[in-house]
Order: C-alpha cells, then sequence, then structure tokens
C-alpha cells in the first residue's frame, strides 16, 4: 500500500497485472525451471500486450522475472520454446519488456530531484541504513543496473528524502530468509549479524528493497536475538523503502502500514516531523 | 603516490592479531593490485606474505579480498579500484583462517572438495574406445567446468559465514560437474549425499559466488541445476525439498504465494505450531500477518495448461 501511495504522490500511474502468477521465488525454479520461466514469460506477455515494462517491489521477483527476461531475449532457441507454449494459450513474448525494481523506477526514472521537491517532512535526524536484499544487485551480468560491490542508488534516495544513510557491509549481505525453514540456525545468524552491524553504525532503522527480507528482519527479529545474538536485543524498526519515502512525503504513518510491524517503527515516527517544526524531545 | 592498506596477521608478531599496515606505491594505468604487491615485497617490506604464480588468471593462488570483495589480484586494475572506492585496501580471503598476511588456510576448502567425490565413478566395463557424450549434455555442466579453485567464492559465500560447516560453492559447483556428467554412473547417489544437512538446500541463494568467479562459473546455478534433479530424483524427504514442493504446490494451486498453506505444508503442522505461529500471532496483533486463504487467479486454467504442456514437452524430449 506504501507503494500505491508513493507512485500517486509522484504522478506515476501503476496498472496491477492481476492475473499474473508468482514469480516462483526460486522455489517453483527448484522444481522445474522451465515452467518457472514459462510463467514468468506469461506475465512479460501480458505487459507487452498493454505496451507496458514491469516494476516490481521485491528483490527476490525482481532477480526470478530479470533472469527469465534476460535468457528469453539471450536465447532465441528458448524463446521459442516458451512462446510455442504461451501459443496454446492464446499469448505471445517478443521481448520487449524491461523489468525494473522499484528503487531503479525512482532513480532511473523519477529522479532524485523530484523526489526531493516531494519531500514535506524533515528526516534530517534520522539515521537509515539500507538493506538491498541479494537479489536485486547480482549478478549483475542479469540485473545490469547497479555496481554490485557498490552500489550506491539506496543511499542516493535515502540522502534525496533529506535522512542520512549509514554504510555498513551487512546492507548487500543475505537477510537469511530463503534458508529459515532449512537451517535456522545459519539463518538468523545472518539475520543478527546484519542488524548489530547496522546498529553499531547508528542506524535508527534500516530500510529494504524486499519484502522476503523484511519478513526476516522484522517479524524473525527476535528469533535473531534469540539465537543468532544470543539473548542480546536489537529493537531496530525495519521499514519498506516505500515506506520510509511516503514518511518524508508527508503520508500518514498509518496509511503506510507503519503501525503493522512487529518490531515498532514509532521512533522514526517520532524522528520525522513536518519541515520547520521545532524539534521534539527525544524519545 | 596511492595508500594501499594491507591487512596484516603474523602469528609471531603482536600476538598473532590482525592490523592494517599501509604502504605508499603509485598505480598508474595497467599496473595490477599484484603488482603492487610485489613492488611492496620487492622493494619495501619483503616480509609481506601472499601467494602468486601464473600472473595470467588461471593458477587461482592469488584470490584475496580487494576492496571488500573477493578478486584475482592479478587481473584487477590497481587504479580502477582507487578510482571506484577512494583507496586501495586489500585483506585476505574470507570464511578461511589466515595464516600468514595475505595467505590463508585451504585445508577445509580442500576437504570440502574432496567430500563431494570429486571424480568420475564409472561402474560397469569401461568402453573400449572413446566415450562418446553429445554436446548438449556436456554443455549442461559447463558452468562449473572452469573453475580455478582460487576460493574467491568460498571466501564470500554468506551461508558459509554463518555455518562453517557448509560445503560452500566451490565444492558444490563441483559436485554439479560430475552430477551432470552423463557418463558418471552415480548421479543418485550423489544427489543424496549432496541433499543432506549442510549440502544443496543449505545454499541461500545470495548469489555471491556467481558474482565475484573471476573465470564465470556459477556454482549458484549449479547448486539449482541439482535441487530440481534431486527432486525429480524422488530426493524429497530434506526440508529444504519440501519447502520448495510446498511452495510450489501453493503456487500452482492459487497462482500465488499463500504463505501460510505454504509453511504448514513445508515444516508440518507440529513445527508450524511451535514455530511459526507464533510470529504469526504477533503479527496479528499489529496487523502484520500473511495471506491466510487468497482466491484462485480467474486464469488459473492457462496456469494448468501451461503447466502440463511444459511436462509433456519434457517427457517427449527425453524420449
Amino acid at each position: 500500500m506504501s507503494t500505491k501511495l508513493i507512485c500517486q504522490e509522484l504522478g506515476l500511474e501503476i496498472v496491477e497485472l492481476e492475473e499474473a502468477t508468482c514469480c516462483g521465488a526460486g522455489f517453483v525454479q527448484d522444481v522445474d525451471y522451465d515452467l518457472a520461466t514459462v510463467l514468468n514469460a506469461r506475465t512479460f506477455a501480458m505487459a507487452e500486450a498493454l505496451g507496458l515494462d514491469l516494476m516490481t517491489v521485491c528483490s527476490t521477483c525482481q532477480y526470478n522475472l530479470a533472469k527469465a527476461n534476460f535468457e528469453l531475449k539471450k536465447d532465441a532457441e528458448r524463446l521459442a520454446m516458451v512462446n510455442r507454449h504461451l501459443a496454446e494459450v492464446g499469448l505471445k513474448y517478443s521481448g520487449n519488456v524491461k523489468v525494473k525494481h522499484i528503487l531503479q523506477v525512482l532513480t532511473e526514472d523519477i529522479g532524485l530531484e523530484t523526489i526531493a521537491r516531494h519531500v514535506t517532512v524533515d528526516l534530517g535526524e534520522l539515521n537509515i541504513g539500507s538493506f538491498y536484499g541479494c537479489q536485486l544487485l547480482r549478478p549483475s551480468e542479469i540485473l545490469q543496473w547497479e555496481n554490485a560491490d557498490n552500489p550506491q542508488s539506496f543511499e542516493r534516495v535515502i540522502t534525496a528524502i533529506g535522512a542520512k544513510p549509514v554504510y555498513y557491509k551487512g546492507r548487500s549481505k543475505c537477510c537469511g530468509f530463503p534458508i529459515t525453514f532449512v537451517n535456522e540456525k545459519a539463518s538468523m545468524t545472518m539475520n543478527y549479524r546484519n542488524m548489530a552491524e547496522a546498529l553499531d553504525k547508528g542506524a535508527d532503522a534500516l530500510a529494504t528493497s524486499c519484502p522476503l527480507c523484511h519478513i526476516n528482519l522484522d517479524m524473525y527479529q527476535r528469533q535473531a536475538e534469540k539465537i543468532g545474538g544470543k539473548g542480546k536485543e536489537l529493537n531496530l524498526p525495519i521499514l519498506h523503502l516505500p515506506q520510509i519515502v511516503g514518511l518524508a512525503f508527508g503520508i500518514d504513518p498509518e496509511e503506510l502500514g507503519l503501525k503493522r510491524h512487529l518490531v515498532p517503527t514509532q521512533n522514526v515516527v517520532d524522528l520525522a516531523r513536518k519541515k520547520g517544526e521545532a524539534p521534539q524531545a527525544a524519545h | 603516490m596511492t595508500k594501499v592498506r594491507v591487512r596484516r596477521q603474523d602469528p609471531d608478531k603482536r600476538g598473532g592479531k590482525p592490523y592494517l599496515q599501509t604502504y605508499e606505491v603509485d598505480t598508474p594505468k595497467g599496473k595490477t593490485v599484484l603488482d603492487v604487491l610485489r613492488e611492496v615485497r620487492s622493494s619495501k617490506d619483503p616480509t609481506l606474505g601472499f601467494r602468486c604464480s601464473c600472473n595470467s588468471a588461471i593458477c587461482g593462488s592469488c584470490g584475496m579480498r580487494i576492496n571488500g570483495q573477493a578478486r584475482l589480484a592479478c587481473s584487477t586494475q590497481a587504479q580502477a579500484m582507487v578510482d571506484e572506492f577512494g583507496e586501495l585496501l586489500i585483506e585476505p580471503l574470507g570464511n578461511m583462517r589466515p595464516v600468514k598476511d595475505l595467505v590463508v588456510d585451504m585445508g577445509p576448502f580442500w576437504q570440502s572438495v574432496m567430500a563431494v567425490k570429486p571424480f568420475l565413478q564409472h561402474k560397469g566395463k569401461e568402453p573400449a574406445g572413446l566415450y562418446p557424450v553429445n554436446k548438449a549434455q556436456m554443455d549442461f555442466t559447463k558452468i562449473a567446468r572452469d573453475c580455478i579453485f582460487c576460493g574467491s567464492c568460498v571466501s564470500d559465500c554468506t551461508s558459509l559465514e554463518a555455518n562453517p560447516q557448509y560445503l560452500g560453492p566451490a565444492a558444490l559447483a563441483k559436485a554439479f560437474k560430475f552430477a551432470g556428467d552423463p557418463r558418471d554412473d552415480t548421479t543418485k547417489e550423489r544427489l543424496l549425499n549432496y541433499s543432506k544437512a549442510h549440502g544443496i538446500w543449505d545454499c541461500d541463494t545470495c548469489l555471491y559466488c556467481n558474482e565475484v568467479c573471476p573465470m564465470g562459473v556459477k556454482p549458484m546455478d549449479a547448486i539449482l541445476h541439482m535441487r530440481e534433479m534431486a527432486i525429480e530424483a524422488g530426493l524429497v524427504h530434506t526440508q529444504g525439498a519440501k519447502h520448495a514442493l510446498a511452495f510450489y504446490d501453493t503456487v500452482m494451486e492459487y497462482g500465488k504465494v499463500n504463505e501460510a498453506f505454504t509453511a504448514v505444508n513445508s515444516l508440518g503442522v507440529k513445527m508450524v505450531s511451535r514455530n511459526v505461529a507464533r510470529i504469526f500471532a504477533g503479527g496479528a496483533v499489529t496487523g502484520k500477518r500473511p495471506a491466510v486463504l487468497k482466491e484462485r487467479l480467474a486464469s488459473m486454467g492457462q496456469v494448468d495448461k501451461l503447466k502440463r504442456l511444459v511436462k509433456e514437452s519434457r517427457r517427449k524430449h527425453r524420449g
């Protein structure tokens, strides 16, 4: 919902592909890679028929869709295989759709200056660590937009909305989500280390570009403290990228879903204030 | 002059604790990080320890962390690093114990490689002449064949960082080379072994291995191929396979993810009630909760048909 609100604010019209299937998240690919590619091509065909590119709000969707698209654009034989199947359900994909994550759309298509113009709330007191999620950056051969070993887009957006970016190594590492069910200890160890490092570097909160990272960092934060941190508390609020942008745009925190997190986000909301207002006492 | 910081460690100095040492070196265009290190060793500090040999990115000796990422020193331009990061920071590979300065203990690395049985296991009579294999079959394992054992993927693997028992990307890429080789007669046995704890299902799919490999090897893709092969071979009782299948089933039923069903099908009711339910219950209080019931996509007929077509065409293709 925060995505819709900030896009509305920025004048970006979103057409939701209501009949699109899940990207597969890597798991459908684990079971049947070809089928996952065909289903993702079906989604591309739907967008292409409307003359639209695709925007994702999830690093995992971004990777799985971009990978399928990359392989189809590169491999005419594979595209032909996919189209043989799609023809049976009355669809065709010609390879003309671009898949972009919202972070990419914000930095490349909307532009940082435009974003800054919509800011009505002062986030100057907030130190925000970016959490990119693995699959938004790597492999650069497929995602083709950021410098995978030294990304800056997220930090640029954080700066454009008036907050201070916090740099820490874990910002482009794994949150642990994909193996939470397989090896909880390893998953929670990764989870805890990334968050503890961000806190250590002064982050008041993290913003993430991936809802799966959000699940692990927010919903599993207590588990991470228990298993990864041996009981040491973190209490680090985790925001979705559109939520922190929306907060800077002056959108009601409740409408942005900020009260629906497991780790309370109130300190983030408290530190944000209308431009020109006197600073509040620290909470 | 460029300031070059090197993370050093010597068991006989400073109690074996790591420290950063700065050297000043010219880094004109064309000079590699290995050239820089050689210059330091020959003209400034003969005690600096690092491995190198071929100078041509083929021996795999000079893997090290350069500005936070595993790279080969001999194929990394020093000035390009300075331009990008504002400095040149050289550290030993990650996930391996430093022995001295940039030299790491590769012992556990080789143990993992050996654990996957990195050799062809042919049962029965050897063919009299050549063993003909068609190109498509060999192309399948191409993504794993160019490994030079430099350790870059292992250095930056985030699963290994959290779980040192994990076999790791280099060993599993090697494993795929043989699991996917038509001349090998132990594919199922291999997949069974690789499916055990700390094997293929412990990869967190962070993609660092694919990204940092200087040879274009794709260990993660190799791991994912083996997951698909394991499921196809009926090795579905591991937690990883169960979760993938539960996720797949949900998408095939609804077209979208149904988190609660996926969790129950993957972990079993007992585990979910013990573990995940508590988290979901917390979400119920704040309103962050997984979708419990979602309607099927109106166009699920298309998805069903595509699923059937892909399966049929695979069957036909395999004869």
